[in-house]
């Protein structure tokens, strides 16, 4: 098991301190080159960008799922796996396909401006193809459900009676929700923005064929290095750096999500 | 008209049924009133409609003199203590207590000690910090009732608190309970299905059956003067006398009389019967009786050092007086 793990991983690092051969492919000679180019000014920005788009990706799919997940979760409990497998449709569908559907949709002449000016709403056009919104749409689109699903099954567990409570307890709607709801929520809400922000961070596919060349981000990049530029060395380097980045904040999302449940843990222990 | 809590004609459906059919009565402040009956009697429901959770669909809820209506459950004068305690688990004791005062706008400084005060009275004033998952379950109930003693409502519902105690326990949180609420003085409505809980604790006690109030009374005229035969054999037991005429006539199990040989002149009636069973229960026996007739009576024998346990099978004298009877009126 670690094994699948950590050898393509030690490949990677290998592969990011060796040097480079023209056309691609790697001669074994050590050098920290690659990571000195790697933080070259370019890069950062990519991955600065890259890190915002994911993050607002992150938050849309939260704003849209919570409410979503929330309502699916007060349903009649049998029509809740029904909804539910609603949410999961789309992901028996061919990622490739559906990225496409959304290039057909999102077109100057697709089916979203086609609706548009049918209407009179518009009267030019929108140019949305082949920008970060495309790219954008279509992340909170494929991440959707990583976000919804955490969530439900917290919000499916929580105890009708403490809302209840609440409002026994001359809380209002707000307070309840501020109070009671997120608070007992909260790690569905870690496991889903983790869910999501994570894949999207190294997303490839989508940014690649919405966003086109103008809208670069990290995963395309990383392919771009291995496959166009032939890079080895340096796309090796950006995948280790960007893995260590993940990691790193992952871990410390988790640890202060984490810690206010190991508190309850802790208290309980007592 | 109450200034604590008055229902008239109060009727609610769920699903299709009458849940609450017309139920009107009045509490007296200070009182400890219990709603009894069986699962299903709509005691809970009635409940609920009091504390706002549901609206009835006919009737009225006066609490304070004013009406209910339209009034959302979060600014009704009123707490519940929940049966399963619906205590917030991520939020320790003294926030717990401190909730209700908070979401009223209570002044900051006075929370405190109210909260104090609260857990003082309910006997757990150490407990403060914890977390509710580190508490015992007689511990979260007292918990659970001192966060709605503190915001001293005009009434306190209580669905059912002590039924997840064990038996000692129940009998131990009822004596406290009682203690709690004549200290407070706070309006109590207690529901239950256990009759001698009721009985044991309230100052007077409506009886439930099928969505409606049967009778309202003391435990004392409850228990001696039911009216009719649901209450009498709802609460303790009773045994069917057959009459000549149509009123219904019981007699409580602890009230007849065994004997070996018929003491005629002693009492008023005797009856023949073969035991069935009998149940040894350390402070009484229970005796399962076939009467001649194939009627099954039952009877509740202290056992005094000295008294002669009856087996199966054994024949014996059933006796009793008059004014030992219960005529039922309707």
């Amino acid at each position: 098991m670690a094994l699948f793990f950590a050898l393509p991983l030690l490949l990677v690092l290998a592969i990011s301190l060796a040097t480079r051969r023209t056309y691609g492919g790697v001669d074994w000679i050590f050098t920290l080159v690659n990571y000195r180019d790697a933080l070259d000014p370019l890069y950062l920005r990519i991955l600065m960008k890259s890190v915002l788009l994911a993050g607002v990706t992150t938050a849309i799919c939260l704003v849209i799922g919570f409410p979503l997940a929330y309502w699916i979760a007060r349903q009649p409990i049998s029509r809740q796996a029904i909804w539910m497998l609603l949410v999961m449709i789309p992901f028996w569908t061919n990622f490739l396909v559906r990225t496409y559907a959304w290039m057909f949709m999102l077109r100057t002449e697709g089916l979203l401006n086609t609706w548009l000016l049918g209407l009179g709403i518009i009267s030019h056009p929108l140019e949305l193809l082949y920008t970060d919104v495309a790219v954008l749409i279509g992340l909170v689109y494929g991440y959707l459900p990583f976000m919804v699903l955490p969530l439900y099954a917290v919000l499916a567990r929580l105890d009708r009676s403490l809302i209840e409570a609440a409002r026994d307890l001359y809380a209002g709607p707000g307070a309840v929700l501020r109070r009671v709801i997120l608070p007992l929520a909260r790690p569905g809400i870690v496991a889903g923005c983790v869910l999501v922000f994570v894949p999207s961070l190294g997303a490839y596919l989508t940014p690649d064929l919405l966003g086109g060349a103008r809208s670069m981000m990290i995963g395309t990049l990383i392919q771009h290095e291995f496959l166009v530029i032939r890079d080895w060395p340096l796309g090796a380097a950006l995948s280790f750096g960007l893995m260590l980045l993940v990691v790193l904040c992952v871990t410390a999302y988790v640890r202060w999500a984490g810690n206010l449940t190991g508190e309850r843990i802790a208290e309980a222990g007592r | 008209m109450s200034d604590t809590l008055e229902l008239r004609g109060v009727l609610h459906r769920r699903g299709g049924t009458l849940a609450v059919d017309r139920v009107s009565f009045t509490l007296r402040r200070g009182e400890f009133f219990s709603l009894l009956g069986p699962s299903g009697s709509g005691k809970t429901s009635t409940l609920r409609l009091i504390a706002g959770f549901e609206a009835p669909d006919e009737g009225d809820i006066l609490i304070g003199g004013r009406s209910m209506a339209g009034v959302p459950a979060n600014r009704r004068p009123v707490n519940l203590v929940f049966q399963q305690y619906a205590l917030f688990p991520h939020l320790t004791v003294q926030e717990n207590v401190a909730f209700g005062l908070e979401m009223a706008g209570v002044a900051r400084e006075s929370i405190a000690p109210r909260v104090q005060a609260a857990l003082e009275m309910v006997r757990l004033p150490g407990k403060a910090g914890r977390k509710p998952v580190a508490l015992s379950g007689g511990e979260q109930q007292r918990v659970a009732l001192a966060r709605a003693l503190v915001n001293r409502p005009t009434v306190v519902l209580l669905d059912e608190p002590l039924g997840a105690l064990d038996q000692q326990l129940r009998q131990e949180m009822q004596i406290e309970l009682k203690r709690i609420q004549a200290e407070s003085g706070i309006t109590f409505l207690y529901v239950t299905h256990h009759q001698e809980e009721a009985l044991t604790m309230s100052d007077r006690v409506a009886v439930m059956q099928a969505g409606r109030i049967v009778q309202i009374g003391t435990p004392h005229e409850i228990y001696e003067r039911p009216r009719t035969a649901f209450v009498a054999s709802f609460i303790g037991l009773s045994n069917t006398v057959k009459t000549a005429g149509a009123a219904t006539m019981v007699i409580r199990p602890e009230r007849l009389r065994l004997s070996d040989a018929a003491e005629s002149g002693r009492y008023d009636h005797v009856l023949p019967a073969r035991v069935e069973q009998a149940v040894y229960s350390g402070n009484e026996t229970h005796y399962w009786l076939r009467l001649a007739d194939e009627t099954q009576w039952r009877a509740r024998v202290t056992n005094a050092g000295d008294a002669k346990p009856y087996h199966p099978g054994q024949s014996v004298y059933v006796h009793w007086n008059t004014s030992d009877t219960l005529t039922l009126t309707e």
